[in-house]
């Protein structure tokens, strides 16, 4: 039998071939072809890496938050503009005049923006039962033409010097701290070119 | 590098070598980069899950890499051994993390206050040894392999070799719309394209 190809190899290998054509190679296999032989080997080495293969990607959120990385770091000025910043109070919903003559039956959440450098920090005090509030809020960074969130910082929220809880944004920049008893906290947000800090964040009841 | 060089789309991204886009991404291209990180994103990010460690701890373990992978850009010197680098640093920060966390969650009789004698337990339960450093790296360079392929041959062997179920030539002649006499030549004319690219490489 000539040399049968490269094709009709890999079909061999790959138990494509019909009972008598498989026949038909494994003779010419016998007779040690070498440009068989190797292309054999080759296949097979390969095909085994492959099998092996059991990598994982990331979710794509990790992958978008690493590919940030190129712009953030391309901005150096920022970067050691929020070094160590404490975020200031852009808007407190509680802060606005009540409307005259207005009344509701609906309690209001305490809706709250902080922001520092680029990024913006948008929270929502709830109350829960207990005395306890849940607190919510959304990381954002200003990119070239929007407002990106920022997935995967580690939020600590502390009282009295002492963190109670850690959190990390999700893909959508969210984050959320459950049942916390009602206090002042600072809250702290990691990032890689330093941290924002809101101090005395007043976790309270909603209006009535 | 020019700025029509740096536009490229990202299929023609992924067929570049790493020293093109190293230098791509040092003339200030945003979309080298990412396909620097979309290359690399399996490497980096299974080690840690090799090392039994979990998938929040990988996804910081991922970001901590490549930080460091872009601050390392401008003094790489061999850019053949992006990998071996990354796959050195990745578990590196392995270490580091699994010696964190067992000093924040020591387990019954390691409580070592140093964390010495912890930092010594790791390499047995946990990181990477060196015939899986191998394994990982040709298992990258095949799959970078697949990558350079054009376009048709990439979607063609990356369905015979890494789709879970095995396809028959009918199921992949109708996903890559084309008659089912082709599937055959077509991927031994792909394989052999594969098999010099990744010649000296395995």
């Amino acid at each position: 039998m000539n040399c049968p190809g490269f094709e009709r190899l890999i079909d061999y290998l790959d138990a494509r071939l019909d009972e008598a054509e498989a026949a038909r190679m494994t003779a010419h296999l016998s007779t040690k072809c070498d440009t068989c032989d190797e292309s054999r080997n080759w296949y097979l080495h390969v095909k085994s890496i492959v099998e092996s293969d059991d990598s994982i990607a990331p979710p794509s959120w990790v992958l978008k938050r690493a590919v940030r990385i190129f712009e953030t770091a391309r901005r150096p000025r920022l970067a050691a503009r929020v070094g160590q910043a404490i975020a200031s109070l852009v808007f407190d919903s509680f802060a606005r005049p009540a409307l005259v003559d207005v009344r509701s039956t609906e309690t209001a959440n305490r809706q709250l923006l902080y922001s520092a450098g680029d990024y913006t920090v948008d929270l929502q005090v709830a109350s829960a039962e207990h005395s306890r509030a849940d607190l919510m809020g959304q990381v954002l960074m200003e990119g070239e033409t929007a407002f990106d969130a920022v997935s995967g910082l580690k939020l600590d929220i502390a009282r009295g010097g002492k963190v109670v809880y850690s959190v990390k944004t999700d893909e959508m920049g969210e984050f959320k701290f459950t049942g916390l008893e009602y206090g002042v906290y600072d809250l702290r947000v990691e990032l890689s070119e330093g941290s924002i800090t809101i101090p005395d964040l007043p976790v309270n009841e909603s209006l009535p | 590098m020019t700025k029509n060089a740096l536009e490229e789309s990202a299929t023609a991204l992924s067929q570049r070598d790493d020293g093109w886009l190293v230098a791509a991404c040092l003339s200030g291209g945003h979309a080298a980069w990412e396909a620097l990180i979309i290359r690399y994103q399996r490497l980096i990010y299974s080690i840690p899950l090799k090392a039994r460690l979990s998938q929040d701890d990988a996804a910081d373990i991922f970001q901590s890499v490549c930080l460091k992978f872009y601050e390392k850009l401008p003094t790489i010197r061999d850019k053949d051994k992006i990998s071996s680098w990354l796959i050195t640093t990745t578990t590196r920060e392995c270490w580091r993390m699994s010696a964190r966390n067992r000093r924040e969650r020591p387990a019954a009789g390691s409580t070592d206050e140093d964390g010495e004698d912890l930092l010594k337990e790791i390499p047995a339960s946990g990181p990477l040894i060196d015939e899986q450093r191998e394994v990982i790296e040709t298992q990258h360079q095949v799959r970078q392999g697949v990558d350079a392929l054009p376009e048709r041959c990439r979607d063609l062997i990356s369905m015979l070799f890494y789709q879970k179920d095995e396809l028959t030539y009918v199921d992949i002649a109708r996903r890559m719309k084309m008659p089912v006499p082709s599937v055959g030549p077509t991927r031994a004319r792909c394989l052999e394209k594969l098999k010099k690219l990744l010649e000296g490489k395995l």
